[in-house]
């Protein structure tokens, strides 16, 4: 089930009447496991399987923990592995496989292609990570493993941000699953601005600017020009529809009485790569700091290279988790070469100019080499990407590739408007017959200009 | 509570004022242009035979040649990315409202098309199939809307101007960007932005293999939902355009065309096999004969462009036209009675292997 299904408010419409009216903590909680795997299993009823078993493992390994602590380590390895596991068979499995076996062609043996039909179950990057945390938490004593099994299934599969985060942290979401909710009308009317403006983020600005990203990035050979303005359109898409997933995901949660995790931070208004990992996937780049680069030793580490090495790891990794694909591997790269760059240059950490001219410069270069980044990450292949640059590109600062690009450009800033309007509500935080009028007007558009309704969000295929 | 109150009184008061910048169509009359010419060419030609098809028959199909090597007057009508919805309207409002009607319509399709109603007949395609309507198609709402809708979109669909009005608004607006682009090049108009962006934008242009990946995942999706032949067929328009065929004295063929997946791998996936083998018994039962090209060996990989398109150049139109011309004569030249006891003889001639049906269908 996808949120902008009509069929999903229509699942959130019964859940939160079921929800409410039961009023009991232990009545709700199961209410919300129930509803959590009929949205995991509308979009196919074996994925609930593998939502079960990581949930299970999981669960199991954290009462391992305490009862047998001379073995924590086991668990914990057990736990990783089977995650890890699963992620890696369901997503990377082909991708390893088809590279394997072009290495081992180029090395001259032949071996027969081997890839399987897998379906690639949506979502579990974000929940494994979400499942790992918890396990990894327990192993440092950081929180106590939960005995009671509803609450930590309630935990892995909560249906708001199963598919595409964010990613809870158990210290975060298992205490407000754990504790008593009580009906708020502050929360149930601050959840609607939520939902209003992921419907229109994704509806109105993220799948109208698709049109034209989706034919730039399919061009056999687009002019630098023209590459660039798709890549801007990108930009706009990318953040208008990851942003709306989340924008719904808080509301829904809201609407029954939680809160989940800012993801975005007016990520374009970044002046430094660790500014923008700051802003940008708030969620995954804190999980990642966390888990990943502070235990290599990156916020420790001496030497220079020991640094970039740390630094390419990570990032490496983040770019993989994103998707099977050398192009993600090069973004995910492309970002530690920044981020080391910047460092080298002194302008590492929190950072930040003085003066307006020099914040002006910093954010001109940040957003410039964020869009080269996009690039790398909207490429359909490297192999897109070698061949596009390779290929002797022309500028196209003339004749059809000036005028189509205009066109690309006019339409991101007549499509995206309604962003910045929703950004200047926001603003006017009190004035309640403005708030009144722009989500009006947000209904008015999502009736009028939206496009059709089945696209998937883009971090789906996450 | 008086928040809300205020907001949904703002919000019906902009959806009347949208309402009223954007009134309601009345009927798809307003479009007719479309209709009007392919009706004006079938009254001029009196075609013996009319090809019905979307772009994929226009790619790979020369009317003229095939009426000069059949000697029967040939006319297609055809649309890009028509589906099953816009061939009901062609056959009905068009096709068999000409003086002179055809003796034969030969429909050309891809896989599960033929069954599913609802598959290109609602957004960018609505249009299309608005050219085609009258201002009453119960039949039409029935099946591409009111059954492959929720409640609310086809509420919205049926009831709300502004609902309707979506794509002609969006490419109202499209149209004033590319108007503004223009004069800010010291043009008028919008032709020049319009143009450069065709021009850009032109399947030339684009990287096979990834417009190729595209169309394939677009209809996987369509793969994915319509499995079962029997499931499909109560809910299509294949058992209206037979009968109105029958009601109108005119033979109507089949020929399901070869897709660039059947060309590369020549592996037909189990499920397509058996709503295959359904569809031959049904088509089969009713006096259509059906043509399966899938299998037929001399169309090879090399033929196809982009997608499922054909090259569009004129040795492949003229090859694949005189295979159909091959294919097809035997069947226009059977009488009805020849052709309801024949059909599996026909769809198996020329040594392209039909498996033999397991599946009955019940009605």
């Amino acid at each position: 089930m996808i949120f902008t299904d009509f069929r999903y408010l229509m699942f959130l419409g019964m859940v939160f009447a079921a929800y409410w009216l039961a009023r009991n903590k232990s009545v709700q909680n199961p209410i919300l496991l129930a509803a959590s795997y009929v949205f995991y299993g509308f979009i196919h009823p074996w994925f609930c399987l593998l939502i079960a078993t990581s949930t299970l493992v999981d669960y199991g390994c954290g009462l391992g923990m305490v009862r047998f602590a001379a073995r924590k380590r086991f668990f914990l390895i057990l736990s990783l592995g089977c995650n890890l596991g699963l992620l890696g068979f369901f997503k990377y499995f082909n991708f390893f496989a088809e590279n394997i076996h072009k290495l081992l062609c180029g090395v001259g043996f032949e071996p027969g292609p081997f890839t399987l039909e897998i379906l690639l179950p949506v979502g579990i990057s974000f929940y494994t990570f979400q499942t790992m945390s918890y396990t990894i938490d327990v192993y440092r004593g950081k929180l106590p493993p939960r005995k009671n099994f509803i609450d930590f299934a309630v935990f892995v599969s909560f249906f708001p941000q199963l598919v595409a985060g964010p990613i809870e942290r158990a210290t975060r979401l298992l205490p407000q699953v754990e504790a008593t909710r009580r009906w708020d009308w502050d929360k149930f009317l601050s959840a609607w601005p939520l939902l209003m403006a992921g419907y229109l983020k994704k509806m109105v600005i993220a799948d109208n600017v698709a049109i034209y990203v989706d034919r730039v990035f399919m061009l056999r050979q687009p002019s630098l020009l023209l590459l660039a303005c798709g890549t801007l359109a990108f930009a706009v898409q990318i953040y208008a529809d990851f942003s709306a997933y989340t924008d719904i995901a808080r509301g829904s949660a809201r609407l029954l009485g939680f809160d989940l995790m800012e993801n975005f931070r007016a990520p374009y208004l970044a002046i430094s790569p660790s500014d923008f990992w700051r802003r940008w996937h708030i969620s995954f780049s804190s999980w990642i700091r966390d888990y990943l680069y502070i235990p290599l030793g990156g916020s420790r580490v001496e030497g220079q290279g020991r640094y970039a090495l740390i630094l390419l790891i990570t990032f490496g990794l983040s770019g993989l988790w994103h998707g099977a694909a050398w192009n993600f591997v090069a973004w995910g790269l492309y970002h530690a070469v920044l981020l080391f760059l910047y460092y080298r240059l002194g302008l590492a950490g929190r950072w930040r100019p003085t003066g307006r001219l020099a914040t002006f410069i910093a954010w001109m270069c940040m957003f410039c080499l964020t869009m080269v980044g996009w690039t790398i990450f909207r490429a359909p292949s490297m192999e897109w990407l070698i061949h596009v640059f390779g290929r002797g590109f022309s500028l196209g600062l003339l004749g059809d590739s000036l005028i189509v690009s205009l066109v690309v450009l006019t339409s991101v800033a007549v499509y995206s408007a309604p962003l910045l309007v929703l950004v200047l509500a926001d603003r006017l935080d009190g004035r309640r017959l403005v708030h009144s009028l722009v989500y009006s007007l947000a209904i008015v558009l999502l009736i009028g200009v939206s496009a059709d309704s089945g696209v998937d969000f883009i971090y789906f295929q996450f | 509570m008086q928040y809300l109150f205020r907001a949904a009184c703002v919000i019906v008061l902009m959806l009347e004022a949208a309402m009223i910048l954007q009134p309601s169509e009345q009927g798809p009359e307003k479009r007719r242009k479309l209709s009007a010419t392919f009706r004006e060419e079938l009254r001029a030609t009196a075609p013996e035979v009319v090809f019905l098809g979307n772009s994929v028959l226009a790619y790979s199909t020369d009317a003229s040649l095939f009426t000069k090597l059949s000697g029967r007057r040939t006319v297609c009508v055809s649309r890009g990315g028509s589906a099953s919805a816009w061939w009901y309207l062609a056959l009905k409002n068009v096709i068999l409202k000409t003086p002179e009607r055809p003796q034969w319509v030969v429909v050309f399709f891809r896989d599960r098309v033929l069954t599913d109603p609802g598959f290109r007949a609602t957004g960018q395609y609505k249009r299309a199939i608005d050219e085609m309507a009258t201002s009453r198609e119960p039949i039409l709402d029935r099946l591409a809307y009111r059954r492959a809708m929720n409640g609310v979109t086809y509420c919205l669909l049926r009831h709300c101007p502004l609902y309707q009005r979506r794509d002609a608004i969006k490419r109202r607006i499209d149209s004033h960007i590319k108007k503004k682009v223009t004069a800010l090049l010291g043009g008028t108009g919008c032709g020049n932005a319009h143009r450069a962006v065709r021009r850009v934008f032109a399947e030339t242009n684009m990287d096979d293999r990834l417009l190729t990946m595209s169309q394939l995942t677009a209809e996987a999706r369509l793969a994915r939902e319509n499995g079962r032949f029997a499931e499909q067929l109560n809910r299509s328009f294949l058992p209206h355009m037979i009968a109105l065929a029958r009601e109108n004295k005119v033979r109507i063929a089949f020929v399901r065309m070869k897709r660039r997946r059947d060309a590369a791998t020549n592996r037909e996936p189990a499920a397509l096999r058996a709503y295959m083998c359904a569809l031959q018994s049904y088509l089969a039962e009713n006096g259509a004969p059906l043509i399966d090209l899938t299998r037929d060996s001399r169309i090879t990989l090399d033929s196809y462009g982009t997608g499922d398109h054909f090259r569009p150049i004129p040795e492949v139109r003229r090859y694949f036209t005189e295979l159909l011309v091959e294919r097809l004569t035997p069947i226009f030249s059977m009488t009805p009675k020849m052709i309801d006891r024949s059909p599996p003889a026909l769809a198996a001639d020329r040594g392209l292997s039909v498996a033999p049906c397991r599946f009955a269908i019940s009605r």
